[in-house]
């Protein structure tokens, strides 16, 4: 099938999914997910969405609530009025203000202030 | 537009439940409870245990279907398990295979 990966998924805001979630194409969470989200594409929580699991995808954008970890092998967006409670980790990790987060961040970059500016 | 999609390449280990219309063209091993119509695309692959208002069958389905108004198996579709349903067609070139019982 040709269209796979771009065939956008989308959990609707009055349905609820408990269980394991996998596979390609992208996805948008308006209702509520229980169990793990590994998707080979972007995801979206979307405002009033709801996950409590691990997500972790291509660029992941937070708008509504997460209760686990967010991995991310590009960019981690959480929006203002975003709830979010676990570990972050991305290539790029962004936090509106508004968003209420208890989060552990982890981005894939070394922080280097060259020898000038390290203080002793 | 339909309220949750399972697209072509995603795959649902457990239950779904909701209280609208429900596409899935990808792969469901679970259940599946909706008070609306549930729409199984050609290109999908679900075992689960089917409860919605109305049911089309276009891909494969393994498991038991209750629907308070219709179930339909679309040509190409597939369909083994037991049916509850008021009104159920098979398409020619569908097939079936399982009990159906319409509570006359």
């Amino acid at each position: 099938m040709p269209r796979h990966s771009q065939e956008i998924s989308v959990v609707g805001a009055s349905t609820r999914v408990t269980g394991r979630v996998s596979g390609t194409g992208a996805l948008r969470i308006e209702g509520t997910v229980k169990g793990d989200i590994n998707v080979n594409g972007d995801a979206e929580i979307a405002e009033g969405g709801s996950v409590e699991g691990n997500l972790s995808g291509e660029a992941l954008d937070i708008g509504g609530s997460l209760l686990g970890d967010a991995r991310a092998s590009g960019t981690i967006a959480v929006r203002s009025g975003a709830k979010v409670r676990g570990e972050l980790r991305g290539a790029e990790v962004s936090i509106e203000a508004g968003a209420r987060v208890s989060v552990r961040l982890d981005t894939e970059f070394e922080l280097d202030f060259g020898p000038t500016q390290r203080r002793r | 537009m339909a309220g949750t999609v399972i697209g072509a390449g995603l795959t649902i280990e457990g239950d779904i439940s909701g209280e609208e219309e429900i596409v899935i063209n990808g792969i469901l091993r679970g259940r599946l409870t909706t008070t609306d119509a549930v729409t199984v695309g050609g290109s999908a692959v679900v075992g689960a245990d089917i409860t919605g208002a109305s049911l089309s069958v276009a891909g494969q389905v393994t498991g038991d279907v209750t629907a308070t108004e219709r179930v339909d198996i679309q040509a190409g579709g597939k369909l083994v398990g037991d049916i509850k349903a008021a009104r159920f067609t098979i398409a020619d070139g569908a097939s079936f295979k399982g009990n159906v019982d319409m509570e006359v």
